[in-house]
């Protein structure tokens, strides 16, 4: 038994997962969930920011 | 659409059969290769500005599929994935029509994560030095390991003959 031996089997896996259509809208869904889960990420730290200026100005105790 | 999208989108269509073959090659049930497809779109896409062409394309999404797997399968270690064998031929379903095909699951069940890696990129056609590189190891690891593998499936295979042919 050689590993080259499987070398077809491998090339039909690969056939049998190339018949599987892929949309772009998959890919394209995929990529732009990660752009609008950064710009969320952003905004939540901007937010957060802001925030801690207003209480740091507002809320001095003396 | 923007043009580096639509590029990106054509590429990975030439190239999904590579990357869910490799979903496969890991992954038991059909929600973890989903899963683990989603995160190798997304690792493509994220060093798609970095890929400047000096390797080919299919190097590139070898390089990055494998590592990203092999990083969540690091990662997921906690919950360890013990993969039910009947789940893994269930999933198998085309190979029971192959021999050779339902041999490729059973010798690839049996091997450590690394090592799938290996030989997978092996049945590729890459080289030891090519290898060591899109794993990030070095060339005498993959050589000693592929070595190794070696050994154990012809002394499985040698095995299981032997238990084969006694009466």
């Amino acid at each position: 038994m050689q590993l080259n031996d499987l070398k077809p089997a491998w090339k039909q896996l690969k056939l049998l997962n190339a018949l599987n259509t892929i949309e772009s809208n998959e890919i394209l869904s995929i990529i732009e969930s990660r752009e609008n889960m950064n710009k969320t990420k952003l905004q939540r730290v901007l937010l957060n920011i802001v925030i801690f200026i207003v209480i740091t100005i507002f809320c001095q105790g003396g | 659409m923007k043009f580096e999208k639509r590029h990106f989108i054509q590429i990975i269509n030439q190239n999904k059969d590579t990357i869910r073959s490799l979903c496969k090659v890991y992954y038991a049930s059909s929600e973890d290769q989903k899963d683990a497809f989603q995160d190798i779109i997304l690792q493509l896409w994220k060093s798609f500005d970095t890929f400047r062409g000096k390797s080919k394309i299919s190097t590139w999404i070898y390089r990055v599929s494998l590592n990203t797997i092999l990083t969540k399968k690091r990662r997921d270690k906690k919950s360890i994935s013990v993969e039910p064998i009947d789940t893994f031929h269930q999933n198998a379903c085309t190979a029971k029509a192959d021999d050779n095909l339902e041999l490729l699951y059973m010798i690839i069940q049996t091997l450590k994560d690394i090592d799938k890696a290996i030989v997978v990129l092996h049945l590729e056609g890459y080289q030891n030095k090519e290898i060591a590189e899109i794993l990030k190891v070095s060339p005498t690891n993959v050589a000693t390991r592929f070595n190794r593998l070696k050994l154990k499936l012809k002394m499985k295979f040698n095995n299981k003959s032997h238990a084969t042919k006694r009466p």
